[in-house]
């Protein structure tokens, strides 16, 4: 497991003098078209030999730093849950993306806070533009909506069918079902053990949700899902984003790296 | 954020502009997992870096 941080920031000359001298290859990075530095983005990870000073550094630059976490073939091999998370996202859903018109169409939003984002639940099939353009890929994530998968028809029924995973239809903004995609039905929720994630508290309507868990593997459950797939009870994200993490056992991971299915990856859920 | 886009205050930005903090916002932050986990203050960070030379675009986000 290695911790990676993807490190950004304007960097004048003294401080890329600096991060050469500290054994980074600094990128030639790009003009943000005024008077100021290049902007600069590399990653570097936890084992790095300099890493304590460099952490004090961008600490001291005020640096943008996204953490990740990069998992070996065996890792991942080795757990009996995962935390599927995606490699892109397709497309707004639908209707009226300039005034988020899905929420509406899509939920129940009678217990939804548009503060903190929590307590939608849905009424009715997604809506996507038109077909998604899927190149390689089989399964995708619109964009805001975290805690949900779309696949093409052929992977639903090649993978998801024989683990008794369900799909509902998906529409165009005038109703027509789409012939492309399908939404995967996740019925079954399960707790994630709390204890050490940091919170985000809502003064607006009081709930709590976890900021995004990205050091290390997903929280463990509190008890293994009878479901080959599952939601966490717990929502997760920051600001007004909020949504539940997404849980496969091993062998449906296993069954979708055999059948090439390519859009999204997988992290172990850690062990009690 | 969270915001209806309409209701949001606007700065015009020419097309070379807009393709360059696209594409810092994307280094930055990328699509995927980088997108569905970034925090308010990520976000909040890395605007105050990408617009640090257009005063009227920190105006208009309110940094």
């Amino acid at each position: 497991m290695k911790i990676i941080h993807r490190i950004s920031l304007r960097a004048t000359a003294k401080q890329r003098r600096e991060l050469e001298f500290l054994g980074i290859q600094v990128p030639e990075g790009v003009s943000l078209l005024d008077d100021g530095d290049k902007f600069i983005s590399f990653e570097v990870n936890e084992g790095h030999a300099n890493w304590s000073i460099l952490q004090e550094l961008f600490r001291k630059w005020d640096a943008i730093d996204v953490v990740s976490t990069q998992f070996s073939k065996k890792e991942i091999a080795a757990a009996r849950w995962l935390n599927l998370t995606p490699d892109w996202h397709c497309g707004y859903p639908q209707p009226d993306e300039l005034a988020f018109g899905y929420r509406e169409a899509t939920y129940d939003t009678s217990e939804y806070c548009p503060v903190c984002g929590v307590g939608l639940k849905q009424k009715a099939p997604f809506q996507m533009r038109g077909e998604p353009k899927w190149g390689r890929r089989s399964i995708l994530q619109l964009n805001w909506v975290y805690d949900e998968y779309f696949v093409t028809p052929e992977a639903w029924k090649s993978v998801f069918y024989s683990f008794d995973v369900g799909c509902q239809p998906v529409t165009d903004p005038m109703g027509n079902v789409l012939r492309t995609v399908v939404q995967l039905d996740i019925k079954e929720t399960a707790g994630v053990v709390t204890d050490e994630l940091a919170i985000e508290h809502c003064s607006t309507c009081n709930r709590v949700k976890y900021l995004p868990v990205v050091r290390g593997p997903f929280p463990s459950l509190t008890k293994d899902p009878s479901a080959a797939m599952a939601r966490t009870k717990e929502y997760f994200g920051s600001g007004a984003s909020a949504y539940n993490g997404i849980l496969l056992n091993q062998s449906l991971a296993m069954a979708m790296a055999d059948a090439g299915i390519k859009g999204a990856s997988v992290r172990p859920v850690a062990l009690l | 954020m969270g915001q209806n886009v309409r209701q949001m205050a606007s700065v015009a930005v020419n097309p070379a502009e807009h393709q360059a903090f696209t594409n810092a916002w994307r280094a930055a932050i990328p699509y995927g997992a980088g997108t569905q986990n970034a925090t308010k203050e990520t976000v909040m960070r890395a605007a105050r870096t990408i617009y640090a030379g257009h005063p009227a675009l920190l105006e208009a986000l309110g940094l």
